[in-house]
């Protein structure tokens, strides 16, 4: 059997083991790039808005931050987790929560440059108009956002797809947990390790096929709003 | 009355170097010079859109409505863009009035169009729409007639004094049209190098300026 074959059976056969597996990975890719969607934007929106003094050195760190090491982000929200770190008494250690988080630590960064890279422009164009209005916050939140909604759903689908490909800092966390913490890629890294290379690469196919399907709603999210626009 | 001392540096350059310049409430101030002379920086400063060095006095508690040289148009119906500054609670009652005012300007026939796909001039048209749809107590406008045609620019004047009389606000414009300094305005303020080298009546500084930098740059207008 080849890979496409296994990855087939493997849908097909309604295994609850792989339920299990693409359930925790798509609670976790999709929780974790929803709160680091939520929290980047804000950070990346105030930085874009407002000038301050040490912008710039802000939005290096920033940039910085965009290539955390998962591996790295991994080990220190464990230790910060584990039963002796300032957290342990959470008892969150292996747990899909802890991935949630490690996972938002590490994608925020990066929501954050993106969204402060992309609407940077739109923001300088947009600045003297919604200062001149004297519009509430709220408002010139949501005139900016409605405004950069383009830029916003390919920042979005890059953190999505950080998410659900990720594997060093959930690894670590989550500790790989059949039935509990196991999620598509842990389990492919498990079935390398164990040289089961066409069942890695059956779940490699299975990861791929949600993606495509995240990316094309999206895309049609796209070219609705487009139509909407004219 | 507000009084503003402002002075303003891009790098080395100093383009705003304002003393104490005065305006009394509910009179209209036309500001001309060169380009580059400071008008749209006096303006930001006014409206506090930039930082510079001074202050403004007597704005605590007041509306500051202020319109860019060039607006942003909002890529919504050009309707909700100028119902845009409304509080959303009196959005329904304030669309009766935004259309009646798009109708004045006579910009109706566009209220559902989106409003990024409109041309500078009608952009403009909107753009003042926007400001005018609530009372404020002061209107800063950058050339709010620069890209209109030679019709909307006297209908845009036009609602515009309209809204005056009913508001009390005051107004300070930019301009580079004499034509339209003098059609609207009670004062005229002449910039140069960011500073103000002459002001007074609209006939006085227009007919017969003292400054010899009024002088040259109005006689421009006769060639
Ligand atoms: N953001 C900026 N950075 C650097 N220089 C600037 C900036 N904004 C304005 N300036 C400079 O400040 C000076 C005054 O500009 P300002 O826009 O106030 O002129 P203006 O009188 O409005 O001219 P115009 O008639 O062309 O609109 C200009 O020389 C301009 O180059
Ligand atoms: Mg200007």
């Amino acid at each position: 059997m080849n890979a496409f074959e296994k990855a087939w059976v493997l849908v097909t056969s309604q295994d609850p083991m792989l339920q299990n597996i693409v359930k925790t990975t798509l609670e976790m890719a999709f929780s974790s790039s929803a709160i680091a969607l939520l929290l980047g934007v804000l950070i990346g929106l105030v930085v874009a808005y407002n000038d301050f003094p040490g912008k710039k050195i802000v939005v290096v760190i920033m940039r910085t931050l965009m290539g955390l090491p998962p591996v790295v982000v991994g080990i220190v929200v464990y230790i910060l987790f584990s039963g002796t770190g300032p957290f342990g008494h959470l008892k969150l250690i292996y747990s899909v929560d802890l991935m949630i988080i490690a996972q938002v630590v590490l994608i925020t960064p990066i929501v954050a440059g993106m969204t402060e890279t992309s609407l940077s422009p739109l923001v300088d164009r947009m600045r003297p108009t919604l200062k001149g209005l004297n519009l509430s916050l709220p408002k010139k939140t949501a005139l900016v956002l409605f405004e950069g909604k383009y830029q916003l759903i390919a920042v979005y689908l890059f953190a999505f797809a950080r998410a659900i490909s990720e594997v060093g800092a959930i690894q670590i966390v989550g500790g790989n947990i059949l039935n509990k913490t196991r999620t598509m890629t842990t389990a492919i890294a498990l079935n390398y390790n164990t040289g089961d290379f066409s069942l890695a690469v059956a779940l490699g196919i299975i990861l791929l096929a949600i993606a495509l399907g995240v990316n094309l709603v999206a895309g049609l999210l796209q070219i609705g709003l487009k139509k909407r626009n004219d | 009355m507000i009084e503003i001392t402002a002075r303003k540096k891009y790098g080395d350059r100093v383009v705003l170097d304002i003393d104490k310049l005065r305006f009394e409430k509910g009179r209209v101030y036309a500001l001309i010079g060169t380009n580059g002379s400071g008008k749209s920086t006096l303006l930001q400063a006014l409206a506090k859109v930039i930082d510079f060095k001074g202050d403004v006095k007597g704005l605590t508690g007041k509306d500051v409505a202020y319109m860019p040289q060039k607006s942003f148009a909002f890529s919504t119906s050009v309707l909700a863009n100028v119902t845009a500054p409304c509080p959303i609670h009196r959005i329904f009652t304030e669309r009766a009035k935004a259309k009646r005012l798009l109708k004045s300007l006579a910009l109706d026939h566009l209220s559902k169009k989106n409003a990024s796909r409109l041309s500078g001039g009608e952009t403009q048209r909107v753009a003042l729409a926007r400001m005018l749809v609530a009372p404020h107590d002061f209107l800063l406008l950058d050339e709010p007639s620069a890209s209109l045609d030679v019709e909307s620019t006297l209908i845009s004047e036009e609602v515009l004094m309209d809204y005056l009389e009913r508001t009390g606000c005051t107004l300070i414009f930019a301009t580079h049209s004499i034509a339209q300094a003098k059609r609207l305005a009670d004062e005229v303020i002449v910039l140069d190098g960011g500073k103000v080298v002459e002001r007074g009546f609209t006939d006085q500084v227009l007919e017969n300026p003292e400054n010899d930098k009024t002088r040259s740059f109005l006689e421009q207008f006769n060639r």
